[in-house]
């Protein structure tokens, strides 16, 4: 298959979707990064003694309202919109939310591949892969995979990039 | 993969390499290393100083100031080379000690890059490079004779294959200075004021003078010498007062730019060695001197700023890999100057005039409306901020006569980056162009591409919109064409592809379809 039929066949049917688990993964992720900033915020209030400082109380309110937007889309919103693929000819990753990011680069170009798995994903038994290109602009990311499929997905693009020799510039 | 490998993989000398001695490089180096490390430790020295003139002896900027200079003379002492037959060694590190061997076969670039404090000495900085597109494999020899460095280069491309009959001889600096081909005068300097960093220092100044006007108790107003011409101005015309210190500012930032324009491009030279190595030279102060081969150049980048566009004026940059990225990975073909010049030259390198010249594939109706759609919401933005700043009592309801040039100044913007943008494919090389203030036209070889991203934000979307994202191992790693109809960006893709499956597979080699070019000069 050519890479252009590949990349067709990805655009018309794009198979891999994140594990089920990344919605729950992404909701805890969000939480714990505005239960982090809401902290800062509090800690603020308790040394400067603003509790009754309606600068400060908004700007606490304006944070939860945020997060409890930010928590209560995003999570599925990103489900619905996370694809990857990857054929004999090229690497498909789509994600984002707001603003949302379809990466294409045949596996000719391929340089490293890295999984990477922080506290909470191992947790959740979930793995995150980064597939580098030789341009710094151009790495790939399949975000929250189950660890058994992430691991099939790094062995077969190890056994891909071992056949294909150059220095993919 | 190339780098790594070779740095690590190279190591096990052969029985007859390990014979050879390591070498130090100029021991003038003793002297540069350590002022480089004051230079750069100067600024907090600068600070501790005056700090410490008002209390306590500044004891740790000694202590900083000698850190420094041991440094600098063990950087000498630790760094050692030796050229063997088959390889390329350098040794340093002064904790972390690093040995770097590259074979010499893999070589493809030899730049010399020399700082004012290189030239005092008479040294050049010697980067010996394989192209591998991070350049993390790397020699840099810091530093070597500048007399030693034409005779170390040929030795170091010798192996470097040459089409027989596009083969010159080997020349000597003097030469390669003959066949200069730019037409750089001392004269162009008159466009310095129009770059955009004589532009931005106007800009800088004026957001101060407005700081003055509209803020009553601003940073400049409390300098007692200020307050004295103010007072003194105070009862002067409005309108005298405005034009008099525009003149000033226009004068004052044209000088700077035009200071700068000269010790960064003076004695700009680009010659032609060979068919496929131009050398390039320029600045009074700190010279660069680079190898642009082929198997290196993935594009050009023509800039035309709204400012020097108004007087017919741009300039270029060749995208190569292997310079680095703080550098932005540009090599400077040719500086600020008559935009026929810049064109001349790009089109000697890439070959194909259209790429340059041609007009684009326009993005239509859709991202017509979005750069007006744009252009409204920043002067909308803008509009809020005067309001709210003007309703907490900030500032003189003088600042919405601002908006007597912010309005018909977006909207002039809106339809200039309009008319800017586009793109087009054509044989080989990928060109796109956008923005206005500061427009740019890449044209990127097809074959360069590794990868693409489309990007479509919640407003795209509902445009039926996208920016296409052409990455790179070159320059700056990743070029956009914004705006771009959704519908057109996978088919661009496709076609790009197409075209490099059959530069590949068929008859034709990349370097060869790109080495036709228009010829020695």
């Amino acid at each position: 298959m050519s890479v252009n039929a590949g990349i067709a066949a990805m655009i018309h049917n794009p198979v891999g979707r994140p594990s089920p688990r990344a919605v729950r993964f992404w909701t805890l992720d969000a939480i714990v990064g505005w239960t982090f900033f809401a902290i800062l915020q509090l800690a603020w209030m308790l040394i400067g003694n603003y509790w009754t400082n309606p600068i400060h109380l908004g700007g606490l309110a304006l944070t939860v309202l945020v997060a409890i937007i930010h928590v209560s889309i995003m999570p599925r919103w990103r489900y619905s919109v996370h694809r990857w693929e990857v054929t004999d000819d090229a690497i498909f990753v789509r994600s984002g939310w707001l603003t949302q990011e379809t990466r294409v680069a045949p596996i000719s170009r391929l340089q490293t591949v890295d999984s990477r798995r922080g506290l909470l994903s191992r947790i959740m038994g979930l793995t995150t892969i980064k597939i580098t290109t030789a341009s710094s602009a151009g790495a790939l990311t399949i975000h929250a995979l189950d660890d058994a499929v992430a691991e099939e997905v790094v062995a077969r693009l190890a056994t891909i990039a071992g056949q294909n020799a150059g220095d993919a510039t | 993969m190339s780098g790594a490998a070779a740095a690590t993989g190279d190591t096990d000398d052969k029985p007859d390499d390990s014979a050879l001695p390591w070498i130090r490089l100029n021991p003038l180096m003793l002297l540069v290393h350590p002022l480089r490390e004051l230079i750069r430790y100067l600024p907090v020295i600068v600070v501790a100083l005056i700090a410490g003139s008002v209390g306590g002896e500044p004891w740790w900027v000694y202590v900083l100031s000698g850190f420094g200079i041991v440094v600098g003379v063990l950087r000498w002492f630790t760094t050692s080379y030796r050229i063997t037959d088959a390889h390329v060694q350098i040794k340093r590190g002064i904790l972390n000690r690093q040995l770097l061997s590259v074979p010499r076969d893999r070589i493809r670039s030899v730049d010399v890059d020399s700082t004012i404090l290189h030239r005092i000495f008479g040294l050049s900085v010697v980067k010996v490079g394989t192209g591998a597109s991070h350049g993390v494999d790397n020699l840099e020899f810091n530093a070597m004779r500048t007399d030693d460095v034409s005779a170390f280069r040929t030795e170091m491309l010798s192996h470097v294959p040459r089409r027989a009959d596009l083969l010159a001889e080997p020349a000597d600096d003097a030469d390669v200075a003959g066949r200069n081909f730019s037409r750089w005068r001392p004269s162009w300097v008159r466009y310095a004021p129009f770059t955009l960093s004589g532009v931005s220092s106007i800009l800088v100044v004026v957001f101060f003078v407005l700081q003055t006007q509209f803020f009553e108790n601003g940073l400049l107003t409390r300098l007692p010498f200020v307050k004295y011409e103010l007072a003194r101005i105070e009862h002067l015309p409005t309108l005298t007062l405005v034009v008099w210190s525009m003149c000033i500012l226009i004068v004052v930032a044209s000088a700077v730019a035009a200071v700068r324009y000269i010790l960064s491009y003076s004695r700009f030279a680009i010659s032609r060695v060979d068919q496929s190595t131009l050398h390039i030279t320029h600045g009074l102060l700190h010279t660069r001197q680079i190898t642009l081969d082929e198997r290196r150049l993935r594009g050009i980048q023509l800039s035309e700023p709204l400012s020097l566009r108004a007087v017919g004026a741009a300039w270029t940059h060749a995208i190569m890999t292997g310079l680095g990225r703080q550098r932005g990975g540009v090599a400077l073909l040719s500086p600020p100057g008559p935009r026929d010049e810049a064109v001349r030259i790009a089109t000697d390198i890439v070959g194909v005039e259209r790429a340059l010249t041609e007009d684009l594939h326009q993005h239509g109706r859709r991202a017509h409306r979005r750069r007006y759609t744009r252009a409204a919401t920043f002067a909308g933005i803008l509009a809020l901020v005067a309001l709210g700043a003007q309703l907490l009592g900030w500032v003189s309801p003088a600042v919405w006569w601002a908006f007597v040039v912010i309005v018909p100044g977006s909207v002039f913007l809106a339809w200039d980056r309009y008319r800017g943008l586009g793109h087009s494919l054509l044989p080989g090389w990928v060109v796109g162009r956008s923005g206005s203030l500061d427009r740019k036209r890449f044209v990127l070889a097809t074959d360069g591409i590794i990868g693409w991203t489309i990007r479509r934000s919640l407003f795209q979307r509902q445009a039926g919109l996208a920016t296409l994202i052409a990455t790179t191992a070159a320059g700056r790693h990743s070029y956009s064409i914004p705006d771009l109809p959704f519908d057109e960006a996978w088919p661009l893709i496709e076609a790009v592809n197409a075209q490099v499956r059959a530069t590949s597979s068929g008859a034709v080699t990349p370097q060869e379809s790109r080495g036709s070019r228009s010829g020695t000069p």
